[in-house]
């Protein structure tokens, strides 16, 4: 056996014990324990409204058994990543611009890009539901100038209208993570690839991106999670057959299939878990940090 | 003064603001108090009238708390689940209060033992028979009733549609109505294969599910509730769906276009609402009084001018014609109580589990 037996935890690790008890609390509160209890659920099945507490693989079994779910899930991963990749490209040039250029005004710049977050989203769906209705501005506006005839049938309930309002809900979480980390940027740097002949574009790409790569990260995450649970954007405004994940859980527990609707949840659970470990796996983010 | 906050400043302001929101939340579920002259009522929103509520409150103290309700199978499977104890009252479609009879969840109701609703109803939903218990008394007092059936654009869909088959129709691509009601739906597609539309089989729910697919392709959305819908059909979004009479009305009242509507060769269901007494309701007399007072005509009258569908009270309807109404009576068969009976209600299958799937492939499907 290699060095000393450990000892027992001095005061000033007994104090940082302490003081992560109440993350440890909330953790297991509102994470671990209700994971464990739809881990347990997508075990049991449900009869005629009733639990029935014997275990079973039946639920997963029915997950994959046809081509339906799986690709309702392939479908609700490729969308948020769709959407993920739109908002980082919207968000990046948006937190640049407010960090770079915007210097006195740059806190009323974040405070209107997170403005939105004061109305409930809900009422903002309804929102963009007016805007692309076949009753909306849009469709109005363009019949009134002669360019169509009849409403264009993509603006909603569409591939399209679901990757652009979650794009819209996405932006601001991915601005403000980005903001954040071109904030703490050491913009010299810049300057020196500059000075050493870099052009703008090689500067950005061999300088600014590494060091706000963190920040770029950190938007993805923030933006592809919640894009995956995503419940009523796609209800709202998606087209009959291109229905997401989300939406089919809700109806899998409101019709009490708890069981099968458990085993959804989990499935999508791990995968969103595995988004988020992959970043940390393959990119060193520390060394980017540093 | 120092207005800075220490750790145990902060945590016991914590603790305090966590034991005030938890008082809150207890003070704010269906059951305030077990104080006598309170009704707790799980009912559709649709069916309450705060000024109506406002008005008992004025005339006998019963306070009567209103808890929102959604689907049958959702109600069903919750109080099923957790009991049905928190309530008084609770409401329904068509033949779901005989599930929950058999359940011994709630106690019939003579009806005519409450004064409005011996004088007020129409006599042909007293004696409901799928609805009646040896003795006379009913599962529940019914409320309002409608038909499903087609209801359609008249400036876009010249021809009236007699059949389901309209929903399938290619032409109308983008244009059919497809809600998340799967009661209303499962009973399209059985009709149109000729089977029981609450008694199918898997392999009979297989063949109604791809039918239900087809219809699905053909809509713009799975549409969430009354309000959307009416706003696809103002809009023109959708042209033709599944519907009450009544609501033909609604939509051109809206503002929407001409609207017509058709009983379908292959058959409909159609639902009767109302309100079920919890066996052992500790407010079982304060609840009995909050249904003699919304069997009121006026009550009734204020409430359908609104709903705009069929009522079980020939006092209301009354009223609502002496308020010069009649067209509206006419619209949503308020005066044709015969009809009521002639629908299918619509009920839970014996494999709701089987249904449960079935519908969730159909909106899984592309």
């Amino acid at each position: 056996m290699n060095g000393p037996p450990p000892g027992p935890p001095d005061r000033r690790e007994r104090a940082l014990l302490w003081g992560l008890l109440p993350v440890a609390v909330v953790q297991a509160g509102l994470f671990v324990v209700p994971m464990a209890i739809m881990f347990l659920y997508s075990f049991w099945s449900t009869r005629n409204f009733q639990i029935v507490t014997t275990f079973t693989l039946d639920n997963y079994r029915a997950f994959f058994e046809s081509w339906t779910y799986p690709r309702v899930l392939l479908r609700t991963l490729g969308t948020a990543l769709v959407i993920t990749a739109a908002t980082l490209v919207l968000a990046y040039p948006l937190a640049y611009f407010i960090v770079r250029y915007t210097r006195r005004c740059q806190k009323v710049l974040l405070a209107a890009v997170i403005l939105s977050f004061w109305t409930s989203g809900l009422l903002r769906a309804y929102a963009w539901m007016a805007v692309l209705g076949h009753g909306g501005i849009i469709n109005k506006g363009l019949r009134a100038l002669g360019l169509i005839d009849a409403p264009l049938p993509f603006l909603l309930y569409s591939p399209f209208s679901v990757v652009l309002v979650m794009t819209y809900f996405s932006v601001p979480f991915a601005v403000v993570a980005i903001y954040s980390s071109l904030e703490k940027m050491d913009w010299t740097l810049l300057d020196a690839a500059g000075d050493l002949g870099a052009r703008p574009l090689r500067a950005f790409w061999h300088v600014t991106l590494p060091q706000t790569m963190p920040g770029v990260v950190s938007a993805a995450a923030l933006t592809f999670v919640p894009l995956v649970g995503m419940f009523f954007v796609p209800l709202l405004v998606g087209g009959p057959t291109s229905v997401m994940i989300a939406p089919l859980i809700a109806n899998q527990m409101q019709a009490f299939q708890l069981g099968l609707g458990a085993a959804m949840s989990f499935i999508v659970a791990l995968i969103v878990l595995a988004a988020l470990a992959l970043p940390w796996r393959y990119l060193d983010l520390e060394r980017l940090e540093r | 003064m120092s207005t800075a906050m220490n750790r145990r400043d902060f945590l016991k302001t914590a603790a305090m603001t966590g034991s005030a929101l938890a008082a809150a939340a207890v003070g704010g579920s269906p059951r305030p108090a077990a104080a006598a002259g309170t009704v707790n009522w799980l009912a559709w929103g649709g069916h309450v009238e705060p000024q109506g509520i406002k008005s008992f409150f004025d005339a006998s103290g019963i306070r009567v708390n209103h808890v929102g309700m959604s689907g049958n199978a959702e109600t069903f499977a919750k109080l099923k689940l957790s009991g049905a104890s928190q309530y008084d009252l609770f409401e329904a479609d068509g033949l779901w209060p005989v599930r929950y009879h058999q359940e011994g969840l709630i106690e019939p109701i003579q009806l005519d033992s409450i004064p409005n609703v011996a004088k007020n109803m129409y006599p042909e939903f007293k004696k409901i028979p799928a609805l009646q218990v040896p003795g006379g008394a009913m599962l529940m007092v019914p409320w309002g009733w409608n038909p499903t059936v087609l209801v359609y654009n008249k400036s876009k869909i010249k021809t009236p549609p007699t059949s389901y088959e309209v929903l399938l129709d290619k032409k109308y691509k983008g244009h059919v109505g497809f809600s998340d009601q799967h009661e209303f739906l499962w009973p399209v597609a059985a009709y149109l294969l000729g089977y029981d539309p609450f008694k199918m089989n898997k392999e009979q729910l297989n063949r109604a599910k791809d039918v239900l697919i087809q219809i699905k392709r053909n809509a713009p959305t799975i549409s969430k509730g009354w309000n959307e819908q009416l706003r696809l059909y103002v809009e023109e979004t959708v042209w033709i769906g599944l519907s009450s009479p009544g609501r033909a009305l609604t939509i051109q009242s809206s503002g929407g276009p001409a609207m017509g509507w058709e009983r379908p060769k292959e058959g409909y269901v159609g639902w009767i609402d109302g309100d079920m007494l919890v066996k052992g309701s500790p407010n079982r007399d304060a609840a009995l009084a909050w249904l003699n007072h919304i069997h009121s005509p006026e009550y009734v009258a204020t409430n359908f001018q609104r709903l705009q569908r069929g009522s079980v009270n020939r006092g209301g309807v009354e009223l609502l014609k002496a308020q010069g109404m009649s067209e509206m009576v006419r619209a949503n068969l308020m005066d044709q109580p015969e009809m009521a009976l002639k629908m299918r209600l619509i009920e839970a299958p014996a494999n709701q589990d089987e249904y449960a799937a079935a519908w969730n492939e159909v909106l899984a499907a592309s």
